[in-house]
């Protein structure tokens, strides 16, 4: 319109006639008109059409914006589904609902909109002081090191760039689960499964260490578990892309920007570099707060200035001493596991483990009954390093130490390993069991297992004679046995197996648990059948079937599944003896 | 998240001239609008007359540590906030016409909720008046920008556009004027097809 030197000049003297019109009275302004268009028409009307809109001009503006402001508010709250970024498209994705919201910003469900297939992903629009050209470069200069981790608990990510308005993004993996924390809370998850998903999580956080990738923002929201109980970590590396830059974070203190400050490793929070150690902190604490049910330090969650004062000056009280928490969960909780999780979170860098495998190895050790590294016994600990140390162990070896270390640990520190025993150690114990079978039934070095199976038995028989053993220990001696039997007639000396079988039955038929009854008995029959002891074997076979109920589960007890599963078969064509065995 | 110091900081360097201030503060401001309407609402549900410049006006107050800022970072502050307040109504409207559309992708709307079922806004003939006058006097257009969508005073406004008070008036009185007409469309009223 105000192209030409003409439009300017018309739109100038529309302007002055108006002005000069709303510095007089109404009434005066028709004269005025007339007067200063000086006969043009045109001009004249325009003015006096623009004069007629002024008097309900603002009115009529102000409302159109506050409708349009009110509307967009209403929806903003009410209907999440319609949110101003539903739609939007993010390089080869598109937004579709909004998930979550967080401090580090929205996170959208989106598809991808290039493929024929459906491909659901997860979109997070950072809110960010962080240029979003400077996330581009940096997102490009990572997305290598990123797109290197291939594991099945991290979650991949896909895409990054940044938005028409500016805002970075990040495309990942869509996993639907839910924080650890809560998972373990509804499953009402016993300590040791507890344990165990800690397990995964460290050592998922070893292997992007391994492959130099920190995740720096480890927190119950960044560690989903889905309905298959399989873990997924979020955000890996993520934290590193969105960090302010350096020259930046001191002028704008907004290094804390993208720290969670309750699992904020104390370098972290000082604006240190961070490494390994930082990553095993934040683990320290989630451990903690996974294991207990309570955040160490709960009560200063909503303040962080206070969280930080706090973690920097006390050490909080033990897992099982925390205040709060679950007492069901905290009784279980003995010194040892105790002093896996202080150690994992020890202020100090250089006293935590140095990597999140360490914490695993240690997870893993307390799980399967054997000494940590950090427990009161350095000696046990130091002879379990050097074993696993030697290439030469072979796996039953491994299995082997790893029962005699147990053992080892039971008769100095029976109490506590009495406590855990009790918290179902069998399936723990018929994994170490079911290696060594496996070892048996693969051919391989049966010397080894037999060995092994010598040694549980060697250590039952040391915890007895120094008064530590009671009737919690009954079932790993009737497994031992029973494996040492089964050895033995791989060994072809069935004398010995027949000895070994027998006693694995008397032990089991103390304890009254059936399958371990039954793979005793099924081990006798054997090694009577061997000796051509027809009619007792099959009176043991007999005894066997009328133990196992149909549909028992024996792989635990049985040195293969698919022995298990003969001896279900077995037992369905043995028809069931009319008066019980003894 | 990004504390009052942060913005407050960013903004101080952006009215001492430092542009990449402004980069890293325009995310922030869309952000906290956006979350600002949504949490206006939720307080008063029956408001169905909220201004922007209300929005504006909050944000400002939960994004900067006030104490450190004078007169003219406010302004100043104000003045990019109007713009994104804008662009985020705009923007709205348009992707829920895109949402509408389908694009792709189906949303699943609750009954009543169509998007489909809502007239075409006032809000997108507004913006399309104010392009319109932007080329032909773009101070004016930024004015009615500053006032409706910013809230700012008449002494802002002169501040921000180094300009009298007076004119700011006159500009506004004007551009409002002629707006209005453009919204309301009667073209037959003006004079001549000029």
């Amino acid at each position: 319109m105000a192209e030409t030197v003409e439009d300017r000049d018309w739109w100038r003297r529309v302007e002055e006639v108006f002005a000069g019109a709303l510095d007089l009275p109404e009434a005066d302004r028709a004269a005025y008109l007339e007067k200063a268009c000086a006969g043009d028409a045109t001009l004249q009307a325009e003015v006096q059409s623009l004069l007629r809109y002024e008097t309900v001009s603002q009115e009529g503006l102000d409302r159109v914006v506050a409708e349009a402001a009110a509307t967009y508010a209403s929806e903003r709250a009410s209907d999440n589904e319609v949110s101003s970024d539903l739609g939007l498209r993010v390089g080869r994705f598109q937004i579709v609902r909004e998930l979550a919201r967080g401090g580090m910003g929205v996170v959208y469900l989106g598809v991808r909109t290039d493929s024929d297939y459906a491909q659901v992903v997860a979109i997070k629009l950072i809110r960010s002081g962080l240029r979003s050209d400077r996330f581009v470069r940096r997102f490009r200069a990572e997305k290598q090191f990123l797109a290197s981790l291939h594991h099945p608990n991290i979650a991949m990510i896909l895409d990054g760039g940044s938005t028409p308005d500016g805002r970075p993004y990040i495309v990942l993996e869509y996993i639907e689960g839910d924080p650890i924390t809560s998972y373990c809370r509804q499953r009402k998850l016993d300590l040791s499964a507890r344990v165990q998903l800690m397990e995964t999580v460290s050592k998922a956080v070893g292997y992007a260490h391994r492959h130099r990738v920190l995740h720096r923002d480890l927190k119950p929201e960044n560690i989903l578990v889905t309905r298959e109980e399989v873990v997924k970590l979020v955000d890996f590396g993520i934290a590193k892309l969105l960090e302010p830059d350096s020259e930046h974070a001191r002028q704008t203190t907004s290094s804390f920007r993208f720290l969670t400050p309750a699992y904020a490793s104390p370098e972290q929070i000082a604006g240190k570099p961070v490494s390994p150690p930082s990553d095993v902190y934040s683990l320290g604490i989630i451990l903690y707060e996974v294991l207990t049910g309570r955040h160490p330090w709960e009560e200063f969650r909503s303040t962080p200035y206070k969280l930080f004062m706090e973690a920097n000056r006390k050490t909080p009280p033990p897992p099982s001493r925390s205040p709060g928490g679950d007492p069901e969960l905290k009784r279980r909780i003995d010194s040892d596991l105790d002093k896996v999780v202080l150690k994992a979170m020890a202020r100090d860098p250089s006293e935590r483990y140095a990597t999140a495998q360490e914490l695993a190895a240690d997870l893993e050790r307390w799980r399967l009954q054997m000494p940590v590294s950090v427990g009161e016994h350095g000696r046990l600990s130091r002879f379990w390093r050097t074993v696993r140390k030697n290439p030469v162990a072979s796996g039953a070896i491994a299995v082997a130490v790893l029962l005699a270390a147990a053992l080892a640990g039971v008769i100095w520190r029976q109490a506590a390993v009495e406590r855990r025993w009790r918290a179902s150690t069998y399936p723990e114990l018929a994994r170490a069991r079911d290696f060594m079978a496996k070892q048996l039934a693969a051919g391989g070095d049966v010397r080894a297992a037999a060995d092994s199976f010598a040694d549980c038995l060697r250590y039952l028989r040391q915890a007895a004679e120094a008064g530590a053993a009671d009737s919690a220990l009954d079932p790993l001696k009737a497994q031992c046995s029973t494996g040492a039997a089964w050895a033995a007639l791989r060994q072809d000396q069935a004398e010995k197996a027949a000895a070994l079988a027998a006693s694995a039955v008397e032990t089991a038929r103390s304890i009254g648990q059936p399958a371990l009854l039954a793979a005793a008995l099924f081990a006798d029959g054997d090694a009577r059948s061997r000796r051509g002891d027809v009619s007792g074997a099959d009176e043991r076979y007999r005894e066997a079937c009328n133990v196992v109920a149909p549909g028992m589960d024996l792989s635990l007890a049985s040195p293969t599944p698919q022995t298990a599963e003969q001896w279900l078969e077995f037992c369905r064509e043995v028809p069931p003896t009319e008066t019980p065995t003894r | 998240m990004a504390g009052p110091t942060d913005i407050t900081g960013l903004l101080v360097k952006w009215s001492q001239g430092d542009k990449n201030a402004l980069a890293e503060l325009t995310p922030i401001l869309y952000d906290e609008l956006r979350r600002v309407a949504a949490r206006v609402v939720r307080h008063e549900p029956q408001n169905l007359t909220l201004q922007p410049t209300d929005l504006v006006h909050e944000a400002f107050i939960r994004l900067t540590d006030q104490t450190r800022l004078t007169s003219k970072d406010r302004a100043h502050f104000l003045a990019l906030a109007a713009r994104a307040m804008r662009q985020i109504l705009i923007d709205h409207w348009r992707r829920r016409r895109a949402a509408k559309r389908g694009g792709g992708i189906k949303i699943s709307l609750e009954a009543g909720k169509d998007v489909a079922a809502a007239a075409p806004p006032e809000i997108i003939a507004l913006d399309d008046a104010l392009r319109a006058l932007e080329k032909i006097d773009a101070r004016k257009a930024k004015v009615i920008e500053l006032r409706y969508f910013g809230g700012l005073t008449t002494a802002e406004i002169a501040e921000v556009l180094g300009i009298s008070t007076a004119t700011v008036g006159r500009e506004i009185r004007f551009a409002q004027a002629w707006l209005y007409r453009e919204l309301k469309g009667e073209r037959e009223d003006r004079g001549g097809d000029r």
